[in-house]
């Protein structure tokens, strides 16, 4: 699963890792990237969810407040980039000693890509669990996430 | 086809009436069969026909944009035919049986009868009652305008007449036929002198198939009362002033009743036959509807002109009720109606008569769809003058043209259809229906629910300031008065009808500007009262 998932470092071991070992920790992390996607994206949009019904438009000027549900799905990104990079650098460091060179760089690649999942998935599961009154406030996140614009999210 | 007649200012209220409850979607909706409006006044400045000439104006703007039957409920659906002649802007007409005659000494022409006929006049009219002034209505001297009416058949060939004359003759050749509805008061100057020969004259228009009109009047007897204060206009030159007097009304009311049950009473004692025959008959009237109130209501006093101008009042809405019946029923059932008030069983209330919406007198309009559509129409004034309008017209405005999709309905249904609400021509239309609800409607019902005894809506949901009356966004869902313990106020109660508006489904039709606007907040209020009325709508079945 680690060779499809990390397809790009697959066969780029660092240093003088053996590749059965280096195909190992790929497994390895990218089983519980998995987990902390399912986990985070389950978390974030339940609170996306319950964060977005609480949100109600009673005045004119409601309906221009910050879309502030999305905060939500935004932490648990983040949250699941984060936890995965550290997982991922211990335990390089921990299977291939500290002395190996890459260990970073693995780190950087395995939260960037389970952060990218896990927005990716919250995106889709989030657009069904909009409240239809908010049915197109999801444009900016979608926007953010081409443009890394935060304002009014 | 059908006619209304509304003579005097009691009249004009019950017209007042009847175009609210038209705006509601409870009139005629068919474009082809209109209700025709005339007004018989001789006090044209009365500050109720003043006030009745406004509303009409701003329901027929109102009915230009919106009366497309939007969201299937027909607000401003009623088309109104006001008998314009020559081309001129539609307008109210009012229609003065003293024309351009100064007082009844003129208008009969008494400095140039003989003796005997000077005398016979004098029987009937005092001096003071031949000197007065005209220009403010007969002021409770029904007197003095039946001698003015009884002149009505001079005027056949002037307009309106003549329009309308050719207009009934055109409608009693179709099976249908034409319904004409009479309105005024019998206690006061101008309607009690105006029911018998108007109905007389009305029945001599059709040349044939006279059978085919059918005349129903809604007679109002005492409702409010005022004390008589002497103005010094009404002083003018030292003069006893002639002013109706509330005292006198009950009076007034006995002698116009005794009056027709005479009329009924000559019936009898024609042959079937001739009872048939329309043209024969004494009493010329199918149907009278009488409505009144003996907790009379206390108005202040004017002798006439812009100063008499009296709040609303339930009797009016059930003489409006009164002619919707009439002109909507299948059948006319001959006879007199009249309805009370039942007895109340509540505690606290027990022993008063409360005016509940089972106590309006309906006959074949169902009470839940009255009582639905009434709080249908609120809501949507409500949610327009409280949130959409500030929001498409107001300082909002630009915001919500840089992100229209915060507005779902507004993304899909206007911006997406190249379809657009701030134009000037969709901004006057969100603005006179702004104004039609804050200025007229909304004020309408609070005059009416300042009596006690009214227990239509729930009073804590109507909220007035400088003469203009809203509704509060957190009673949408309290807006009719129930017993204690049922409904309630409801904080999220406009984020309820918001979502409403977003999942209420699209119009088949295709609507577009101020028609597609009005469409969404009509099914969203449908969406609204189904479900946050349910129970109303439930008791109105039973």
């Amino acid at each position: 699963m680690g060779r499809v998932f990390f397809f790009w470092l697959a066969n780029r071991p660092p240093g003088d890792v053996p590749m059965s070992d280096w195909w190992v920790h790929l497994d390895d992390i990218s089983r519980l990237g998995l987990s902390f996607t399912i986990i985070c994206v389950a978390v974030g949009v339940f609170l996306y969810w319950h964060s977005a019904r609480q949100k109600k438009i009673n005045r004119p000027e409601h309906v221009f407040l910050p879309y502030t549900p999305v905060r939500s799905l935004w932490a648990f990104v983040f949250f699941s980039g984060f936890w995965e990079a550290l997982y991922s650098w211990s335990t390089f460091r921990e299977r291939f000693g500290a002395a190996t060179p890459g260990g970073v760089e693995t780190a950087v690649w395995a939260g960037v890509e389970i952060g990218a999942l896990t927005l990716i998935a919250s995106y889709c599961v989030a657009l069904l669990a909009t409240p239809r009154k908010f049915k197109y406030r999801l444009r900016r996140f979608r926007r953010f996430a081409a443009s890394g614009e935060l304002g009014g999210v | 086809m059908r006619t209304l007649i509304c003579a005097g200012g009691s009249g004009v209220r019950v017209l007042e009436a009847l175009i609210h409850l038209c705006a509601a979607g409870l009139g005629p909706k068919s474009p082809q069969s209109p209700i025709r409006v005339l007004v018989i006044d001789a006090d044209a400045s009365n500050g109720n026909g003043t006030r009745v000439r406004g509303l009409v104006d701003k329901y027929l703007q109102c009915q230009r944009a919106f009366g497309q039957n939007a969201g299937g409920l027909g607000f401003f659906g009623t088309e109104l035919d006001l008998l314009p002649s020559g081309g001129k802007k539609p307008e109210l007409l009012f229609w003065s049986p003293a024309g351009a005659t100064r007082d009844l000494r003129e208008l009969i022409d008494f400095n140039n009868l003989d003796t005997v006929r000077r005398d016979v006049a004098h029987l009937f009219f005092a001096d003071e009652e031949l000197n007065a002034p005209l220009d403010q209505g007969f002021r409770g001297h029904p007197a003095i305008g039946a001698a003015a009416l009884s002149l009505l058949p001079l005027y056949r060939d002037t307009h309106p007449w003549k329009a309308l004359a050719q207009k009934i003759q055109a409608d009693v050749s179709q099976p249908q036929g034409s319904r004409l509805m009479v309105a005024g008061s019998v206690f006061g100057g101008t309607g009690a002198a105006t029911f018998y020969p108007l109905t007389r004259f009305c029945r001599s228009l059709p040349e044939q198939n006279k059978d085919r009109l059918r005349i129903g009047v809604t007679a109002l007897v005492p409702y409010f009362r005022f004390e008589f204060r002497p103005t010094d206009k009404a002083n003018a030159g030292g003069a006893r002033p002639l002013a109706a007097k509330s005292e006198w009304f009950a009076l007034a009311t006995r002698s116009a009743v005794e009056f027709y049950d005479y009329l009924r009473e000559l019936d009898m004692s024609l042959s079937p036959e001739e009872r048939r025959r329309p043209e024969r008959r004494n009493w010329q009237f199918d149907v009278v509807y009488w409505v009144g109130d003996d907790s009379l209501r206390q108005v202040d006093f004017a002798l006439g002109g812009p100063e008499q101008e009296n709040p609303a009042h339930f009797v009016e809405l059930i003489g409006a009720l009164a002619c919707l019946e009439f002109f909507l029923g299948d059948e006319v059932q001959p006879g007199c109606r009249w309805a009370g008030p039942k007895e109340r069983e509540e505690e606290g209330l027990r022993g008063r008569n409360m005016v509940a919406w089972d106590d309006l007198p309906l006959t074949s309009m169902k009470r839940d769809r009255l009582l639905g559509q009434l709080v249908r129409f609120l809501l949507v004034g409500a949610v327009h003058v409280g949130f959409f309008h500030p929001l498409l017209s107001g300082d909002l405005r630009e915001e919500l043209n840089r992100r229209p999709w915060y507005v779902p309905w507004y993304w899909e249904r206007f911006c997406r259809r190249n379809d657009r609400l701030d134009t000037g021509d969709a901004q006057q239309a969100l603005g006179a229906l702004r104004e039609y609800f804050e200025g007229w409607h909304f004020p309408w019902w609070w005059q009416i629910h300042e009596l006690d005894t009214v227990r239509l809506l729930n009073r804590a949901a109507l909220r007035e300031c400088n003469g203009r009356v809203s509704i509060e966004l957190d009673q949408l869902t309290n807006l009719v008065d129930r017993p204690q313990g049922q409904g309630g106020f409801a904080r999220d109660a406009m984020d309820v009808f918001f979502t409403d508006t977003v999942e209420a489904p699209p119009d088949p039709h295709g609507l577009r500007g101020p028609a597609a606007y009005l469409d969404i907040l009509a099914r969203a209020a449908d969406r609204f009262v189904r479900r946050e009325y349910r129970e109303q709508h439930e008791g109105g079945r039973r």
